[in-house]
C-alpha cells in the first residue's frame, strides 16, 4: 500500500467510531501481552498461602484465586496467550488455506471438485468446537496443540474464500491479459489476484482471530487447551466457576475478559469490511 | 473426587485385549468402517454400552435444548430485526447493532455461567443446573432449560436478528415493495405482508446453517448445566479416550447437519414458490 | 406454675428425643456418587465407587465395625489355626441370595473357586492367591488353607474379595452378571441406566432382623463435584459423598444440611519412578521432598478436610505411628542436596495429574514450592485412565496420584514397595524392605508389626519411591432428614441402618 492509500483507508475508517474503539482495545491489549512481565503488579504464579480467595480490594485489585494468586495479573498474562492463539491459529489457516484457495480457484478440475471441495464440505458440516476437541484428542491437551486443531479448522473458510475471489478476478481482462502475455501462473497468483484479493481475506482474518480466542477459551475451559499453570482466560473461567459463590471475581473477570477482547476484534472487523468490502456489507 | 487407584495391571491388560485396544489403531479404525457398514456403531470402550443406542437416547434431550433455544432466538431476532431495519439509521438501529454484536462475542459458556450467578447464586430462583425428562415432570424440566436455553439462543439471536435487517431492507427496496407502497397500502401491512415473509428466507437460512454452531454450543453449555446430551456425551467420550462412541457421535452430528441443510433446502421452495428443487431454472 | 411449665418443657423435649430415636421403615435415598460405577459385579470390580453400591447389594463374610475391628458377617465364628495356615468358618444358616438361592458353604467355595479361575482373571485373584485348598466340611462349615501364614486375609474378606455372589445367577447370566448382580445385601437391584442411576429395593428376605429400613435406594453419578454439591444443596439428593474440601463451610452454614467427616484410610501423593532419569539419584528425589511445605498445601486446598501425610498409615489407623515426624519444607537443604548431587541449578520433570479441581490445585502448589529451589515440574493432564495406563506400563517420571486405602496396612504397602508387588509402579526394589514386608505378613503381634513398618520407613525416608503428601478425609453430606448415618474411615456408604423422615 502507498502512503496515500494508507492516509485514504485511515480517513474512511475513523469515521467508524466503533471499529475505532475495537482497533484501540486490541492495541491496549497487544501493549499489555508485549510487556506483562513490566505491568503485573504481582507475579502472575506465585501462591499466597495466607490471602487466598480474598476479595478485590487495596491491595490486589481484582482479588486472589483459590491458591492466592492474583487475579489482575493473571489476566494480562491471559492476553497472551489468548491474543497468540487468535493470531496463531489464524496465520497457520492462512498459510494452509490460502494458496490451496489460490490453486483450485485458479486451475478447478477434479481434484478440486471432488476431493478439495469435499473434504472443506465435510470439515465445516461439523461445529468447530467439536471438531477442534476432537483434534485436540488425538493430538493431546495443551495450547501448541489447540492453535494447531484451530488453525486446521480455520483453513476450509479461506479455502472456500480464496477460491472464490480467484474464480471470480480470473475473468477479469488485465489477468487475461497477463496471461497471454506469456507470464507464469505461479506470478500471475500471487503478484496480480493475490494483492487484490487482499482485502476480504483480511476482513476475515480479523474476524477468525474473535473466533480463535472463543474456540481457545472453550477448549481451556473444558481442559483440553492451555495447562497449568499458565494463565488463560479459558481456565481461569472454568476454576472459578467452582468459586461463583465464595468468590466470584474469578470467573467475573476472566469471562469480562473474553467478552470485551472478541468485542473488540468482532467491531474492528466490521469496520474493516466496510471500509476496504463495502459490497459484502 | 479422590483418585485412588484401583485397577491391577493383569484385569487392565484383559481388558484392553477383550476390546481389541491392543491391535493397531490403523487396524481398529478399519475394524470399525467394516462395522459402520454393516450398520454397527460398536460399543463404548468405556462400559461396553451400545454406541447407537446410547447416542440415539441423547438426542431427544439436545433437540429439546435446540428447539427451545431456536425458539428463544427467534422471539427476540424476528422483531428486532424488524425494528432495525424499519428504523434504520435511528438510535434503535444503532445500539441493536451494538447488542448484536455483543451477543456475537459472549462465549456461550459465558453467557451460561452469568446466568448461573444472576438466576441461581444471587437471585436464588432458578436451579443452577441439572436435568429432569419432560416425561418425568414438565415444570421442572423446563426450569432446568431456561438458563441453558437462554445461553444458547441468546448468541443466536444476535446473528439471526442481523440477518434479519439486512434482508428485510434488502427487500424494502425492491421495486414491487415500492410500487405498492406508492399504491398507498399502509406501510405496516405492507413490511407485515409481503417484505417479512420475503425476507424469512434468508433468516431460515441462517437459523438452519446456525444449527452446527449450536450443536458446538451445546458441547460447552450442555457440560455447564450437567445435561445429559449429545455435547455432553462428545465431550466425556473425548476424555475417557472412549474413540468408538467418538467416533460413532461425530458420524451421526455430520449425518444430522447434512439433514438440517436439506430441509433448510426443503422449505425455500415453500416460502418462495419461485424455486423448485431439482428445477430447471438454476 | 413456673415449674409446670419447666415440666412441660422438660417432657416434651424428652419425648422429642425419644421420637428420635425410634426408626420409621419406609421411603427412599437418593445418594450422589463420585462417578458411574463401572461395573457391578464385586469380583471383577477396579474401582473405588463400585464398592459403595456394593455395600447395599452385598454382603462380606467378615464385617467391620466403625472402628475397623473385624466383626461377624456371614461367617458366624471362625478359627485360625495352625500358625495361621487354617481358616476355619462357620457360617450363617439364615441367609438367602436375592434369587431364592441358599446360601452355604458349597456358595463361599464356588465364590473363592470363581475368583481363583485364571480363566476369569479377577481382580481380587492376587488377595486370594495364597489359598491352597477349599473344603467343605458341612453345609455350613468350611476350611480354608493358606500355602503360607497371611495376617491380613480376614481384612480383605471384609472387602470384595469376600463378598458373595448368587453361583445360580453367576451361571444363569454368566458375562453378563454385572448387569444383573444377586447377592445376599440388604437392597436388591432392580435396574440401572448407564450414567444415570442405579435403582435398588429393599430385600424383605434381609437376614438382619428388621432391616432395612428404607424402601428404595437410588445412585446417581455426579462426576463433576460442583454439579454434586448443587444438586444436593438445592436439589433432590438426600446424600452426597466425596463433598469438595471447598464447598465444607457452605454446608455447615446450611442448617438443614449435615456434614460427617471421618479420617479416612487412603494417602495422597507423588509416585515417583525410580527407573527413569533424574530419580536414579535419591538426592533429587529428597531435595523434592524438602520444597514441599505439606502444612501450606493441606491449609490451602484442604483446609479442615486433610491430614499432612508422612507415611502410608494415616491418622486414626493401628499402624500410625505418633511419634513420627512430618517432612517440614526446607528450601536451603533441597538446594544443598541438589548442589552435592551436581545439580546446583536443579533440575526438571513432567508430573501426569489427573483433571480433576483438587488434584490441579495440588500440583500447580507443587510446581510452585519445587521451582523455589530449581526444579522445574511440567504438569501434564491426563484423564484418568490413561494416567493408570502410563502408571502401569511405567511410562511417566512422575505422577500426582494417591490409594483409597485398605483397611490392613498390608493393602497400603505391600503391593506398592515390594519389588515383586502387582503395583510396584515406582520400580522399587530394596531386599530389606521386601523381607520386612513379607515378615509382617507373617506376624499378627500389633507392636511388633509396627515396629517392621517403622523400619520399612527408613529406607522409604531415604530412597522415596513415594512422596506422601496429605491423608484425606472421607466427606458425607446429608439431609436432615437422614438419620442414623455412621461413618467408617474406609468411607464406604452403610444403608442398612439409615432410615428418613418425611422430607416435604
Amino acid at each position: 500500500m502507498t502512503k496515500a492509500e494508507i492516509l485514504r483507508f485511515w480517513k474512511k475508517f475513523r469515521k467508524n467510531k466503533l471499529a475505532v474503539i475495537g482497533a484501540a482495545i486490541i492495541l491496549i491489549e497487544v501493549v499489555l501481552a508485549l510487556f506483562a512481565p513490566f505491568l503485573v503488579p504481582f507475579d502472575p504464579f506465585q501462591p499466597d498461602y495466607v490471602d487466598y480467595l480474598k476479595g478485590p480490594g487495596n491491595k490486589h485489585l481484582l482479588g486472589t484465586d483459590s491458591l492466592g494468586r492474583d487475579v489482575f495479573s493473571r489476566l494480562i498474562y491471559g492476553t497472551r496467550v489468548s491474543l497468540s492463539a487468535g493470531l496463531i491459529s489464524v496465520i497457520i489457516a492462512l498459510v494452509i488455506g490460502v494458496p490451496i484457495g489460490l490453486i483450485t480457484g485458479y486451475y478447478q478440475g477434479f481434484l478440486d471438485e471432488f476431493i478439495i471441495m469435499r473434504i472443506t464440505d465435510a470439515m465445516m458440516s461439523l461445529p468447530s468446537l467439536v471438531l477442534a476437541l476432537a483434534m485436540s484428542a488425538l493430538l493431546g491437551a495443551g495450547l501448541k496443540n489447540a492453535m494447531i486443531a484451530i488453525g486446521i479448522i480455520f483453513t476450509p473458510r479461506y479455502i472456500r474464500l480464496v477460491r472464490g475471489e480467484v474464480m471470480k478476478i480470473k475473468e477479469v481482462q488485465f489477468i487475461e491479459a497477463a496471461s497471454s502475455l506469456g507470464m507464469s501462473d505461479l506470478r500471475i497468483l500471487f503478484k496480480h489476484i493475490l494483492p487484490n484479493i487482499l482485502s476480504p481475506i483480511m476482513v476475515q482474518a480479523t474476524l477468525s482471530i474473535a473466533t480463535g480466542i472463543i474456540v481457545e477459551a472453550s477448549l481451556s475451559y473444558l481442559g483440553m487447551g492451555t495447562q497449568p499453570p499458565t494463565p488463560s482466560w479459558g481456565t481461569m473461567l472454568s476454576s472459578g466457576q467452582g468459586y461463583l459463590e465464595q468468590a466470584p471475581w474469578i470467573a467475573l473477570g476472566a469471562g469480562t475478559a473474553i467478552f470485551i477482547s472478541v468485542l473488540a476484534f468482532n467491531i474492528f472487523g466490521d469496520g474493516l469490511r466496510d471500509v476496504l468490502d463495502p459490497k459484502l456489507k | 473426587m479422590i483418585l485412588g487407584q484401583e485397577a491391577s495391571p493383569e484385569a487392565l491388560h484383559n481388558l484392553r485385549h477383550k476390546l481389541g485396544l491392543d491391535k493397531p489403531l490403523s487396524v481398529q479404525y478399519f475394524d470399525w468402517i467394516n462395522d459402520v457398514i454393516r450398520g454397527d456403531l460398536g460399543n463404548s470402550v468405556r462400559d461396553n454400552r451400545s454406541v447407537a443406542q446410547t447416542i440415539f437416547k441423547k438426542i431427544p434431550i439436545t433437540l429439546e435444548l435446540a428447539f427451545l433455544g431456536i425458539i428463544i432466538s427467534i422471539i427476540i431476532a424476528i422483531p428486532a430485526g424488524i425494528i432495525a431495519a424499519v428504523k434504520k439509521g435511528t438510535w434503535f438501529d444503532y445500539s441493536g447493532t451494538l447488542i448484536a454484536l455483543g451477543g456475537v462475542s459472549m462465549p456461550s459458556f459465558w453467557v451460561g455461567i452469568m446466568l448461573v450467578y444472576l438466576f441461581a447464586v444471587k437471585l436464588d430462583i432458578l436451579p443452577p443446573s441439572g436435568y429432569v425428562s419432560p416425561g418425568e415432570d414438565l415444570s421442572e424440566n423446563l426450569k432446568l432449560m431456561i438458563m441453558p436455553s437462554l445461553s444458547l439462543g441468546i448468541r443466536m439471536a444476535a446473528v439471526t436478528m442481523r440477518m434479519m435487517r439486512s434482508s428485510l431492507l434488502e427487500v424494502l427496496q425492491k421495486d414491487y415493495i415500492r410500487t405498492a407502497e406508492a399504491k398507498g397500502l399502509p406501510r405496516l401491512t405492507l413490511i407485515i405482508k409481503h417484505a417479512v415473509r420475503n425476507s424469512l428466507i434468508s433468516v431460515v437460512t441462517v437459523v438452519g446453517l446456525q444449527i452446527t454452531a449450536f450443536l458446538g454450543g451445546a458441547v460447552i453449555t450442555e457440560t455447564i448445566f450437567a445435561i445429559p446430551g449429545f455435547g455432553r456425551l462428545i465431550v466425556q467420550s473425548i476424555f475417557n479416550r472412549d474413540f468408538p462412541m467418538l467416533q460413532g457421535s461425530i458420524l451421526i452430528m455430520s449425518a444430522m447437519v447434512i439433514f438440517v441443510n436439506i430441509l433448510v433446502d426443503l422449505s425455500y421452495s415453500y416460502l418462495d414458490p419461485r424455486i423448485k428443487i431439482g428445477g430447471g431454472n438454476v | 406454675m413456673k415449674k409446670l411449665v419447666l415440666m412441660l418443657v422438660l417432657l416434651l423435649t424428652f419425648s422429642l428425643a425419644v421420637g428420635a430415636v425410634a426408626p420409621q421403615t419406609g421411603g427412599e435415598l437418593s445418594v450422589g456418587l463420585d462417578a458411574d460405577p463401572p461395573m457391578l459385579d464385586p469380583h471383577m470390580s477396579t474401582a473405588r465407587v463400585d464398592r459403595q453400591v456394593f455395600m447395599s447389594l452385598y454382603d462380606t463374610l467378615v464385617e467391620l465395625d466403625s472402628n475397623l475391628n473385624i466383626v461377624p458377617g456371614l461367617v458366624k465364628n471362625w478359627q485360625v489355626k495352625n500358625d495361621g495356615e487354617e481358616y476355619v468358618f462357620e457360617l450363617r444358616e439364615d441367609v438367602l441370595f436375592h434369587d431364592g438361592t441358599k446360601f452355604n458353604a458349597e456358595a463361599v467355595k464356588f465364590n473363592f473357586e470363581r475368583m481363583l479361575d485364571p480363566e476369569f482373571a479377577s481382580p481380587r485373584k492376587s488377595d486370594l492367591d495364597l489359598i491352597k485348598e477349599i473344603e467343605v466340611l458341612d453345609e455350613y462349615w468350611i476350611r480354608i488353607i493358606l500355602s503360607e501364614p497371611y495376617v491380613p486375609f480376614l481384612a480383605t474378606l471384609a472387602d470384595r474379595a469376600g463378598m458373595m455372589v448368587s453361583p445360580t445367577a453367576v451361571e444363569k447370566y454368566g458375562a453378563d452378571f454385572a448387569n444383573q448382580p444377586v447377592g445376599t445385601g440388604p437392597f436388591k437391584f432392580v435396574e440401572r441406566e448407564i450414567q444415570d442411576h442405579i435403582t435398588l429395593k429393599k430385600n424383605e428376605n434381609y437376614w438382619q432382623e428388621g432391616l432395612p429400613y428404607l424402601d428404595k435406594v437410588v445412585y446417581r453419578p455426579f462426576p463433576d463435584g460442583n454439579v454434586r454439591v448443587i444438586n444436593f444443596a438445592s436439589g433432590d439428593l438426600d446424600f452426597i459423598d466425596e463433598l469438595p474440601p471447598k464447598d465444607v463451610e457452605k454446608i455447615k452454614n446450611q442448617a438443614d444440611l449435615n456434614l460427617n467427616m471421618a479420617s479416612g484410610l487412603g494417602y495422597q501423593g507423588i509416585w515417583i519412578n525410580k527407573a527413569k532419569a533424574p530419580f536414579a539419584n535419591d538426592k533429587l528425589t529428597q531435595a523434592l521432598n524438602l520444597a514441599l511445605n505439606r502444612e501450606a498445601i493441606v491449609n490451602v486446598v484442604f483446609g479442615e478436610t486433610a491430614y499432612v501425610a508422612n507415611s502410608p498409615f494415616p491418622p486414626g489407623t493401628v499402624m500410625h505411628d505418633e511419634n513420627r515426624e512430618s517432612v517440614k519444607a526446607d528450601p536451603a537443604k533441597a538446594k544443598e542436596l541438589l548442589k552435592s548431587a551436581g545439580q546446583a541449578s536443579g533440575y526438571e520433570f513432567n508430573l501426569m495429574v489427573a483433571p480433576d479441581p483438587t488434584a490441579k490445585q495440588t500440583a500447580q502448589l507443587i510446581q510452585s514450592m519445587a521451582s523455589q529451589v530449581g526444579i522445574k515440574i511440567n504438569i501434564e493432564l491426563l484423564e484418568f485412565g490413561t494416567l493408570v495406563d502410563r502408571l502401569m506400563s511405567k511410562n511417566y517420571q512422575a505422577a500426582l496420584l494417591g490409594w483409597s486405602g485398605r483397611v490392613d496396612a498390608d493393602g497400603n504397602t505391600f503391593r506398592f514397595f515390594h519389588s515383586e508387588g502387582s503395583m510396584n509402579q515406582s520400580s522399587y526394589t530394596n531386599p530389606e524392605v521386601d523381607q520386612i514386608l513379607e515378615q509382617t505378613r507373617k506376624v499378627a503381634d500389633t507392636a511388633e508389626r509396627k515396629a517392621l513398618y517403622k523400619q520399612m520407613m527408613t529406607h522409604l525416608d531415604q530412597e522415596l519411591p513415594y512422596i506422601f503428601v496429605y491423608h484425606p478425609k472421607e466427606i458425607k453430606a446429608y439431609k436432615d432428614h437422614v438419620h442414623d448415618f455412621v461413618a467408617y474411615p474406609d468411607g464406604l456408604i452403610r444403608l442398612e441402618k439409615v432410615w428418613v423422615t418425611d422430607s416435604e
